[in-house]
């Protein structure tokens, strides 16, 4: 390791000669010599590592725009420079917070932020994630409507993101799209520094915080980060933990926390009930003051759900009291190796995560008697996102949410067991043990300590390193399926436009953005499964689809139905569904070959990206 | 020699508030291109009403780099969330509202606390002012 090649101070000749004794005064010297050129060397690495992690994502780029599928994911298919910039940035955020280095540490932690999260702005040409295109439909639907539309679909009763976006529409005429290409960027760099304060709230120093937030940044690999209204929920959430923290000796602190949680509350369906069981528990143990404020955030999350409870209705009961279905995931059957490593990834993280909090939440109780209300607090915020399993399931994603909420808590609680790690070289331990044993290397004497120190740093880093591959895996695991063109958003918006009222517009399979545009609304509210996928319908997940004798049967099926008729198939439905093993290999390539082929479809869109199809109302047409 | 008085943290904050305010004000009366629209939103969410807090509410520095720019996103959040609930659609003037408010937290601040903060720094008792006792 470069630290222990930068060249010594000069040692006491006595030190160098006997390695036992050196007089108190010499000790001193050496402790601050040493002390000061190892932060140095330190310094200089973290400097190197960043400036390299930076070059290596700058080089890595183009390989990732252009990568082939690979089932395994992005970190397979691009460059190895991508891996390695994923892998130093955090480390030189290690180096920096080891040399002592706080701003050194900041611009780490950024660059981190940066090669972990550019890559779904710079290396796509539209946002990622199909399920982005519904909350892109809905901001266009209150700009172009002047205000929600009951009845239409659940956002409607939660507006607050999708509002703030038309907002931001109406006064800049800033396109939805742009905004939504580069939100997972500016999403995880708030919700890192939103970490950072509230590590600092819990009395954190700056650098235990800092290690905080960089570990809440590396373990979130549950992707809510995009254009959505949970990632701006999540910041809110953590900003308004933050603020409940410091009402203890300012009670206002309290009442700018309840502004945040009142936007939270209309913009999320579920991140105030757990910011509420937190914040119970905050004033239950006297970390947030006054009290008797936890009545009011459950005064307002309570009265929004009331006022929305038909809502809530249609989509099954509110309580759902059976946490092992609760805990059941949508997407992680295991069904091919892409998809098992990705899980692989996020389980490592996961586990990392948690099981060290749990360790640093135990020792901390065991050890602070006197700060237990302060540690029992941190445990709230890291634990209690575990009690929505107990009630609800969040259509199988419960678990991806109770994993988002307890990283701030638990990267909290771990960081001062990393940053323990990375302590600072030079300090008061180096003394009479820094003497007394002592080896050489390439004929600079090293004190053990100093070895130990090394190593513990070399640990830290490469604790954090596991937790960034592993991390990135679960991100990056699944990108090609969930990568969007603009072409593609470009003419499922045309049908969406052109579709007459009562019209399906079906999906062979997920992967395709669906009601991206305004026009949505009236198609949802005829009919609000008109754009159903047909891995819903029975029998058809898993099954060759590429049958002449079905499509017929189908066709007919539909006919009867009497309504205007799209189905959809594009490319990234394809990626998805190889990688999720939705239908056997080819079986949309050849359901689309006879669909085009078939007298009673006609094509609306067949280029490189998408076919569409539409059931044609004369049967004499085709 | 009249005193240099240091320029405080609420006289920054003071203009830092009254410049987003300027630019909320900007987008509520005028449609500049997007590459000026998007900066001055930005700047007006994330320093208007969350600084105009601030000015009243004295915070640490690391609570300050995310409540300020917070309080913005929530302050519009629900006024945005408001206007679509109601079906009363006003982007420009619910940028005009806040940007009013936010700029008249500034001026009753500057009229209030900032003389008690002068004062404090030359060293004047306020009820000596008060009394014809003081000034500079």
């Amino acid at each position: 390791m470069s630290l222990l090649e930068v060249p010594s101070p000069p040692i006491p000749a006595e030190a160098q000669e006997t390695g036992l004794v050196v007089p108190p005064s010499s000790r001193r010297e050496l402790r601050g010599s040493r002390g000061a050129t190892a932060r140095r060397a330190l310094a200089l690495a973290a400097a190197g590592t960043a400036v390299a992690a930076a070059v290596l994502f700058a080089i890595a780029l183009p390989s990732m725009r252009t990568a082939s599928w690979s089932e395994l994911g992005l970190l397979f298919a691009a460059s190895p420079a991508f891996v390695l910039s994923l892998v130093l940035a955090p480390v030189a955020c290690c180096l920096a917070l080891a040399a002592g280095s706080r701003r050194l540490a900041w611009v780490a932690l950024v660059v981190t932020v940066l090669v972990h999260r550019l890559p779904l702005t710079l290396a796509t040409d539209a946002p990622a994630y199909s399920w982005t295109g519904k909350h892109l439909g809905v901001t266009d639907l209150i700009g172009a409507h002047g205000g929600v539309v009951p009845g239409v679909d659940i956002y409607q009763a939660w507006p607050g993101m999708f509002a703030a976006a038309a907002w931001l529409q109406a006064v800049t005429g800033l396109d939805p799209m742009v905004l939504a290409h580069w939100f997972p960027v500016l999403a995880q760099l708030a919700f890192t520094l939103a970490v950072y304060a509230f590590a600092r709230s819990a009395g954190r120093t700056r650098e235990t915080a800092l290690t905080a937030a960089l570990i809440a940044q590396l373990a979130n690999w549950v992707g809510q980060d995009y254009f959505s209204p949970q990632a701006v929920a999540a910041v809110l959430a953590v900003g308004a933990l933050a603020l409940l923290l410091r009402s203890r000796r300012h009670p206002a602190f309290a009442w700018l926390a309840l502004v945040l949680f009142a936007a939270v509350t209309v913009t999320h369906q579920l991140t105030p009930y757990w910011l509420t069981a937190v914040v119970v528990a905050f004033c239950i143990l006297g970390a947030a003051r006054p009290r008797w404020i936890a009545v009011l955030f459950i005064a307002v999350a309570g009265g929004y759900l009331a006022l929305n409870y038909d809502v809530v209705q249609q989509f099954g009961p509110l309580l759902s009291v059976d946490a092992a279905a609760n805990v059941r995931t949508v997407n992680l059957d295991e069904t091919g190796p892409g998809q098992a490593l990705a899980a692989l990834g996020g389980r490592i993280a996961t586990a990392l995560l948690w099981v060290g909090a749990l360790l640093a939440f135990v020792t901390a109780l065991v050890r602070h008697r006197r700060g237990r209300a302060a540690v029992l607090a941190l445990g709230a915020a890291a634990f209690a996102p575990f009690a929505l399993l107990l009630g609800q399931g969040y259509g199988g994603e419960a678990l991806f949410r109770v994993m988002l909420y307890s990283i701030p808590g638990c990267a909290v609680l771990v960081a001062p067991w990393i940053r323990r790690l990375l302590a600072v070289p030079g300090g008061a331990r180096v003394g009479r043990r820094a003497v007394r044993t002592s080896t050489r290397r390439r004929g600079v004497r090293i004190p053990r300590p100093m070895r130990t120190r090394a190593v513990r740093i070399a640990a830290g880093s490469v604790v954090v390193a596991v937790l960034a591959v592993s991390s990135a895996q679960a991100y990056f695991g699944a990108w090609f399926a969930y990568q969007v063109s603009p072409e593609t958003y470009r003419d499922v918006s045309a049908v969406l436009r052109s579709a007459p009222e009562g019209a399906l517009v079906l999906g062979v399979a997920p992967g395709a953005p669906g009601r991206t545009v305004a026009e949505y609304a009236p198609l949802a509210i005829y009919d609000p499964q008109f754009d159903a996928v047909m891995t819903t319908w029975d029998g058809w997940r898993g099954t060759e689809i590429g049958d002449a004798e079905r499509i017929d049967r189908f066709t007919r099926d539909l006919i009867w139905q009497g309504r205007p008729t799209y189905i959809v198939m594009t490319d990234e439905m394809k990626s998805y569904s190889d990688f999720y093993r939705v239908y056997p290999e080819g079986a949309i390539d050849e359901f689309e070959r006879l669909l085009l082929a078939h007298p009673r479809w006609t094509t609306v869109v067949h280029d490189d990206h998408a076919t569409i199809v539409r059931l044609a109302d004369d049967p004499a047409a085709g | 020699m009249k005193p240099r008085l240091p320029r405080s943290d609420e006289s920054r904050w003071s203009l830092l508030v009254l410049a987003a305010a300027v630019a909320g004000l900007v987008l509520s009366l005028a449609t500049p291109p997007t590459a000026i629209a998007v900066p001055l939103a930005v700047a007006f969410v994330a320093l208007g009403p969350g600084g105009a807090v601030r000015l009243w509410v004295p915070m640490p520095r690391a609570l300050t780099a995310v409540s300020v720019p917070l309080t913005g996103l929530a302050v519009l959040i629900l006024g945005a969330a408001a206007m679509a609930i109601v079906d009363w659609w006003q982007p420009r003037l619910l940028a005009a509202v806040l940007a009013g408010a936010a700029a008249v937290a500034v001026l009753v601040h500057s009229s209030i606390a900032l003389p008690h903060a002068r004062r404090a720094a030359r060293g004047i008792p306020a009820d000596a002012r008060a009394a014809g006792e003081g000034g500079p």
